[in-house]
């Protein structure tokens, strides 16, 4: 049986940390991986909780297609991507 | 694909908490501060409805497509497709079945009967609107009404969907039978300039230039045996003459038209039914047009009405016709009657080789056009002929 390929499955690095993995496409694009939820969005920000921290999409426009759990795609004009890492003491 | 619209606080807590129910999004956009379109299937939908019943948000559904929307609709015409198949079963019992009978006359010869004696035969034999295609026996019904009567010629039948079409052709009438040993004498059916004789069997009687009258012997039923013996033949010949038909039309020169005076005279009257009552009485002109109009009054369900007659007076007239307009419609009518008359003659060979008109003024101020075609005819025909024909 032909099964739909999701982004979450996408296999061509191995990443058995399931750490988060942000693939852009130009600067049109971008799919993000094994996020743990959205915390913000707005057309000019996309924010996500990830392990060890948080990814942040700056752009314009931006909006989300193929939402899964742990996995989507932003898309708009993309300006800039951002990881924020949890303090220490946090 | 399902667009749905929820506005809100923290609509990104609410699409996490979607997606752990099992929904998944094709787009998500942001439409103002507190407001996001979601684009979804109809699982989704059903998840983020019941968040936001739950959660108290306000939820609109912008647009349903796709199979979705056809589900939806199928489920909102839920009597649509029993309705289809209900027509399908309709359709396919009419058409199973013979609901017209048309009878269609072929040939030239114009036909003894009727289309409602065909039908009756047809009748008898159990063909009937109404009965099914398969019991129609197309072969039986042309040998049938073949036998049925004499006057035919040719019957086809044949089934064209929920019609059968049964098509007769008359018998056509038999030819003249020459008998060349009963004697007969050929003579002018009318009177005329001879042309020219062409005698087959007879002897002629006339030849070109002659002027005959209707009834003179044109070609004699006769042949010589011997030297001083002759006996009777039956004469065949053709004998084409000059002959001419006149018509005639008449008009006036004056026609009567009509001058209004300019007075007018409204009579008024009440009616429900048969119940009058006279509003407003007037008297009608000597001469006058009257125009009655109904006012309803009433309306649709009580017919009460005011019914105004109108009365105008008008002088009659006699005016001048056109002369010239005139004789070319004189013209015109003549030329029609005689063209109907020589359509009525039954002859072979006819040829119009000249026409003409004259007019004269008659008495009364009246204007007679008198039209005469000259034609060349066979006249040739038999007493008996011409007795019928009187």
């Amino acid at each position: 049986m032909k099964t739909k390929k999701r982004p979450g499955q996408l296999a061509w690095a191995p990443n058995p940390g399931r750490e988060v993995r942000v693939t852009t496409v130009g600067d049109r694009r971008a799919l993000v991986e094994n996020h743990l939820g959205v915390d913000a969005y707005s057309p000019e920000l996309v924010r996500m909780r990830c392990r060890g921290g948080a990814v942040c999409l700056h752009g314009r426009g931006l909006s989300l297609r193929e939402v899964r759990v742990g996995a989507l795609i932003v898309a708009g004009v993309l300006d800039k991507v951002e990881l924020d890492h949890d303090s220490p003491a946090g | 694909m399902i667009r749905l619209r929820v506005e809100g606080l923290m609509l990104e807590r609410l699409l996490e908490r979607a997606l752990e129910g099992g929904a998944v999004f094709s787009r998500v956009v942001r439409d103002g501060p507190r407001a996001m379109i979601f684009e979804t299937g109809e699982r989704g939908a059903r998840v983020l409805n019941a968040l936001c019943e739950r959660h108290s948000l306000r939820l609109e559904i912008q647009r349903v497509t796709g199979l979705n929307a056809l589900k939806r609709f199928f489920l909102r015409r839920w009597t649509l497709l029993p309705g289809l198949a209900l027509c399908a079963a309709l359709l396919f019992f009419y058409t199973q079945r013979i609901w017209m009978v048309d009878i269609a006359f072929v040939g030239e010869r114009t036909a003894a009967f009727d289309a409602a004696a065909v039908r009756e035969m047809l009748t008898q034999m159990g063909v009937r609107p109404g009965m099914a295609a398969r019991d129609v026996d197309a072969n039986g019904i042309e040998l049938a009404l073949s036998a049925a009567s004499e006057d035919f010629s040719f019957v086809g039948a044949r089934v064209q969907g929920v019609r059968l079409l049964v098509e007769v052709a008359p018998s056509l009438e038999a030819p003249e039978v020459y008998e060349l040993e009963t004697a007969r004498d050929l003579v002018a059916a009318c009177d005329g300039v001879i042309v020219s004789v062409n005698a087959q069997s007879g002897v002629a009687a006339v030849k070109p230039g002659d002027t005959v009258r209707k009834g003179d012997v044109l070609i004699r039923g006769e042949e010589r045996v011997s030297a001083e013996e002759t006996r009777g033949v039956a004469a065949l010949g053709e004998v084409v003459a000059r002959t001419w038909v006149e018509a005639e039309a008449e008009a006036e020169l004056t026609r009567v038209e009509r001058v209004y005076t300019g007075r007018t005279r409204t009579d008024s009257v009440l009616r429900l039914l048969d119940w009058s009552w006279t509003l407003s009485p007037a008297e009608a002109f000597p001469l006058c047009e009257t125009t009655v109009e109904h006012l309803p009054v009433g309306g649709m369900f009580l017919p009460l009405m005011i019914e105004r007659t109108t009365y105008a007076e008008y002088e009659e007239r006699l005016v001048p016709v056109d002369e010239t307009t005139l004789k070319a419609a004189l013209s015109e009518q003549a030329f029609a009657i005689a063209e109907a008359e020589i359509a009525q003659i039954d002859a072979d060979a006819l040829q119009i080789v000249d026409k003409w008109i004259d007019y004269s003024m008659i008495e009364e101020g009246r204007l007679r056009a008198d039209a005469i075609v000259e034609i060349h005819r066979d006249i040739a025909t038999t007493r008996e002929a011409l007795a019928q024909e009187g």
